[in-house]
């Protein structure tokens, strides 16, 4: 496996040659935020949080998908990177309920804590307040579509990790949500293992367990990657 | 792609090309039906032979499906480097009714709107985007003094957000915000800071979509904004948020 050097925010850093700027970025003790990205499971490409500049194109990339090459210049943390990270928390925070006082995860979201890195402290869209379902049909979940991101980090769990498939989006635009199986109630599906991985993979308090209450949820994300080791590089002692 | 390969039909982000990398994983060429049925004529009579008609950077001929105010509307095929004039005024006939045209709408809702002073551009691909339209599969709208430019942008932004995917938040999102920020200009309810909340979105809109789709949505509002700014200006309210919703003062500024 060769090894590349490219430049991240003016400092060398050394990637295999197949890793993408996400992963290099982060070897070399530079973080990029992300919101659809979670270790263990594929990329997805459209939170576009990862965004960064290539020099030499005027097109931004984004980092989790990117794959680095040799020489290349990047830029992940510029003024015009930070603005555009804001307003697509904003966008989040107007398109759905995402009310914290009363979330199952207030205080282990990753909405939340992007929403306080990214330094907004006030809305400047305008609120959409949609009329979105919560679905209590299974024994040992719930998911509130007010909160979801439509990240599909729970789609890609079920599919990659479970190999259900359970989760997939249906509908498009600003009416696409997740659904369970052909639509049905997630307390009715025939292929839902009650696994838990969507839960475990979900940033926000949308998937949730029934039990929790308000700000008790801690997503338990590690484990996809603990998952993922243990399978393939037979790692099982962290 | 994905729709052939039978998932959910959304994009993925580019690099790797199709070319390198499309369905199944293997190089795959996706184009739009005109650029494949060109390749026959050009193998048949020579690369030379294409070259020889269009301008030095685009070549051969161009389909426009011409519509709108115009008297002949229909498919028009012509070498690229025709001039709009030429498209709409003689092939196309004029406006009818004795209107006047107005401006030309090109690439669809992916495009940008051309005004009449511009008409004499030639047509092909650099020259359009450089008056920040786009050549597209080459839709020709043609509008006349009765078409408001506003609404023509709340049209396109309205086509835009109901046909975005929803993967990407800036495109699934964003058009949302950017309908309802052009729907309470042409209700007459915005002020000047929603124009320019409108610009700022469509900005951040167009550089960090994940396709053509979102990245380009934007174009027909940035292109009416940039040559009829006055149409939109005309429909704003004067003076703050609080005044134009009759908010009374409650307190008089000190000092």
């Amino acid at each position: 496996m060769s090894v590349v050097t490219l430049t991240i925010n003016g400092q060398l850093v050394s990637a295999r040659a197949d890793d993408t700027i996400l992963l290099a970025a982060r070897e070399g003790g530079v973080h990029i935020p992300t919101l659809c990205y979670v270790d263990g499971l594929s990329e997805h490409g459209g939170c576009r949080m990862c965004l960064v500049e290539i020099a030499g194109s005027s097109r931004l990339q984004p980092a989790c998908f990117m794959k680095v090459s040799e020489g290349m210049v990047v830029q992940t943390d510029t003024d015009r990177l930070r603005e555009y990270r804001r307003m697509i928390v904003e966008l989040l925070f107007a398109e759905g309920n995402h009310i914290c006082a009363v979330c199952v995860a207030n205080g282990a979201c990753e909405l939340q804590d992007m929403a306080i890195a990214v330094g907004m402290d006030h809305e400047r869209f305008e609120y959409l307040h949609p009329c979105r379902e919560v679905d209590l049909s299974h024994d040992r979940f719930g998911i509130d579509h007010n909160r979801c991101i439509l990240c599909t980090r729970c789609v890609r769990a079920c599919d990659e990790l479970e190999g259900a498939h359970t989760w997939d989006v249906a509908g498009r635009g600003s009416n696409a949500k997740v659904i369970t199986d052909l639509n049905q109630p997630w307390g009715e599906s025939p292929t839902c293992t009650s696994c838990g991985k969507c839960f475990m993979a979900c940033p926000t308090g949308a998937i949730f367990q029934k039990g929790d209450t308000v700000a008790e949820t801690k997503h338990p994300r590690a484990k996809l990657e603990f998952l993922v080791n243990a399978r393939e590089k037979k790692q099982w002692n962290v | 792609m994905a729709s052939i390969m039978g998932q959910r039909g959304t994009p993925t982000p580019r690099p790797p090309y199709p070319a390198e990398h499309g369905l199944w994983g293997m190089p795959t060429l996706i184009n739009n039906v005109e650029t494949f049925a060109n390749v026959p004529a050009i193998i048949r009579r020579s690369a030379d032979w294409f070259a020889a008609i269009g301008t030095e950077k685009s070549k051969g001929t161009k389909v426009f499906c011409l519509t709108g105010k115009v008297v002949n509307t229909g498919l028009v095929e012509v070498p690229l480097g025709t001039s709009m004039r030429k498209i709409v005024q003689e092939i196309g006939g004029g406006a009818p009714d004795g209107g006047t045209i107005k401006a030309v709408q090109t690439g669809g809702p992916s495009g940008g709107c051309i005004p009449a002073e511009l008409l004499d551009t030639p047509v092909d691909y650099e020259s359009l985007v450089r008056l920040g339209s786009i050549m597209g599969s080459g839709g020709m709208i043609v509008m006349d003094q009765d078409n408001n430019m506003v609404d023509v942008a709340r049209f396109f932004m309205q086509f835009c957000m109901e046909e975005s995917c929803g993967k990407c938040i800036p495109c699934r999102a964003g058009t949302v915000q950017l309908h309802r920020l052009l729907t309470r200009i042409l209700d007459g309810v915005a002020g000047e800071e929603d124009v320019q909340q409108l610009e700022v979105l469509c900005e951040m809109v167009q550089h960090t979509s994940l396709c053509g789709l979102g990245q380009t949505a934007p174009n027909p509002t940035l292109s009416t904004l940039r040559y009829f700014r006055k149409e939109y200006e005309a429909l704003l309210k004067t003076g703050t948020p609080a005044q134009r919703m009759g908010l009374p003062l409650v307190a008089e500024p000190r000092g």
